[in-house]
């Protein structure tokens, strides 16, 4: 059996003394997807960030291709394989958006001139600051500057929040591209049906620990199973099947 | 040009002079300051070394100015790198109130250290003779020394603002700055960058240091005496700033040099009127950053 891409296993972290995540455990193989699920303040982006280094790790293992992460600081995290399209977007404001993708450039098949080709708005705005973009602008900025550093597994922190229905669109069509193209990554989103869509696997977190474990298909078969941990009806006209 | 205008135009260029040597001490420190929150307060302290290296240079190995000024900048960025490896280290994480207690306590042993080596008398760099004299620039006459020091450390302050707005060095350091943890994130080594721009901002504080001597001559307590006018510039320009500290050095330097000639006997505190104003006015500084 392959080697899996990520293994997590009793993962606890949080903020300060505060668990906010506990006993997660999951594995991903090379090219998979991930939805990870959850009401809000469930631990879905403390999951995120504990990945990248970025909270206080209490207990537990991480290893991607094998080498174990969770002591690395983040920067290593990167070069190991790991990419991160935060929530906040993260943009540098005083970086032109070339200039955004470039400082994060990582040998791989994922150039500049890749992704400017992959997302036509930021090519016309190359030269526009970072604080000049309009919040689609950004999270394509976001999700391409990830890229660059040509990751292993993607990580996307609610990508499509906030977002104006017709850039969910276009943002949607290149997280199914990437997945197309073998890119693995794990997916938070607050657009349910959007992410059981686009991932093949979810987690679903409550109150940090993971209450659900399983193929999407089944959570879209069972729209029951949603309401009850996420408290939305999964609505099947509107679920693309991965 | 009537008698006035002549004095006035030498006044400023004068003051020019000053402010690009406060720029050039300063602006290692706005960095330390705005983009690593570290305060230091021995930052000045570097400057000092720096003009103690090029003494030892001079008095010791026979060279010149020019010839002591590479010793300077290498020896202060090995001492400084030395000290951010060791010390600094450990204060990056802490609240402000201890790292000003140990920077302070830091310059304070800067300064002890440096007497006991150097002895408490006050130096002053000889300068070399095709840098004596006065030039006359459009009818007003200038020191040639203070004319060289406008152009290098122009030149310098050309070099840093393309070394931090055109490389991919200036592009890491600038995302390292906007957001240090996404910095991390994005796979930059915000450690090392931090590191390497507290080395070079040391050493640029040296170039101020002996280039700077005749103004501010070295001695043991330089390292104190200064430290004000220093952290004057980086608040008035804006931490994190470099344009900013540019800016405010050069309006320090001249209003200073202006207030000491009309109110000779307290024209020292006509600046700090200046500042006041400038601060109570923008709090963040002239060009802080967003």
């Amino acid at each position: 059996m392959a080697e899996p891409l990520l293994e997590v296993a009793g993962v606890r972290a949080g903020y300060g003394d505060a668990v906010v995540i506990d006993d997660i455990g999951f594995s991903l193989g090379q090219g998979e997807s991930l939805a990870v699920l959850g009401r809000n303040g469930m631990g879905k982006t403390t999951l995120i960030l504990t990945l990248m280094g970025a909270t206080r790790l209490m207990g537990g293992q991480m290893s991607l291709r094998g080498t174990r992460f969770e002591r690395l600081p983040s920067n290593r995290r990167v070069a190991l394989g790991l990419g991160w399209a935060p929530q906040e977007r993260g943009i540098f404001a005083s970086l032109t958006v070339e200039e955004n993708l470039l400082v994060a450039a990582r040998p791989g098949p994922w150039n500049a001139t890749r992704l400017l080709d992959m997302f036509p708005s930021l090519a016309q705005r190359r030269r526009n600051f970072g604080n000049q973009l309009s919040g689609g602008e950004q999270q394509m900025l976001a999700i391409a500057r990830a890229l660059m550093t040509n990751p292993a597994l993607l990580l996307l922190d609610e990508p499509l929040e906030g977002l104006a229905p017709i850039i969910i669109e276009e943002l949607t069509a290149t997280i199914r591209r990437l997945a197309d193209e073998g890119v693995g990554f794990i997916l938070v989103e607050q657009h349910t049906q959007l992410a059981l869509g686009l991932a093949r696997r979810t987690i679903i977190l409550e109150r940090g620990r993971i209450v659900f474990e399983g193929d999407s298909r089944g959570l879209i078969d069972d729209p029951a199973l949603l309401v009850r941990f996420v408290g939305l009806r999964g609505e099947r006209s509107l679920i693309t099947q991965p | 040009m009537s008698d006035i205008l002549q004095t006035w135009a030498a006044l400023t260029f004068n003051g020019i002079s000053f402010g690009m040597i406060l720029f050039l001490i300063s602006s290692g420190l706005t960095v330390t300051l705005g983009v690593m929150r570290l305060v230091n307060l021995a930052h000045c302290g570097f400057a000092m070394i720096g003009g103690y290296f090029a003494m030892a240079a001079v008095d010791y190995l026979g060279f010149g100015l020019l010839a002591s000024l590479p010793v300077a900048i290498v020896g202060t960025m090995i001492v400084a790198a030395v000290i951010e490896r060791t010390l600094f280290r450990w204060v990056y994480g802490v609240t402000e109130l201890s790292q000003i207690l140990m920077t302070i306590g830091l310059a304070f042993v800067m300064v002890a250290l440096c007497n006991i080596i150097f002895g408490p008398l006050l130096h002053a760099l000889p300068i070399p003779g095709w840098l004596t004299g006065n030039l006359d620039v459009a009818g007003v006459v200038v020191s040639t020394y203070r004319c060289f020091l406008i152009v290098v450390a122009g030149l310098i302050a050309i070099g840093i603002w393309y070394v931090v707005e055109g490389t991919d060095f200036g592009a890491r350091l600038r995302a390292s700055v906007d957001n240090p943890r996404m910095a991390r994130c994005a796979g930059i080594n915000v450690r090392r960058i931090f590191s390497f721009t507290f080395t070079v901002g040391c050493g640029l504080a040296a170039v101020g240091g002996v280039l700077g001597s005749q103004m501010l001559p070295i001695e043991p307590f330089y390292a104190l005496n200064y430290l004000i006018l220093v952290l004057i510039v980086v608040a008035t320009g804006g931490l994190g700033s470099l344009k900013g500290s540019f800016t405010a050095a050069l309006i320090i330097g001249v209003i200073d040099t202006w207030g000491r000639y009309i109110l000779p006997s307290g024209g020292g505190f006509v600046m700090y009127a200046i500042v006041l104003v400038v601060l109570l006015a923008r709090p963040q500084g002239l060009f802080a950053r967003a």
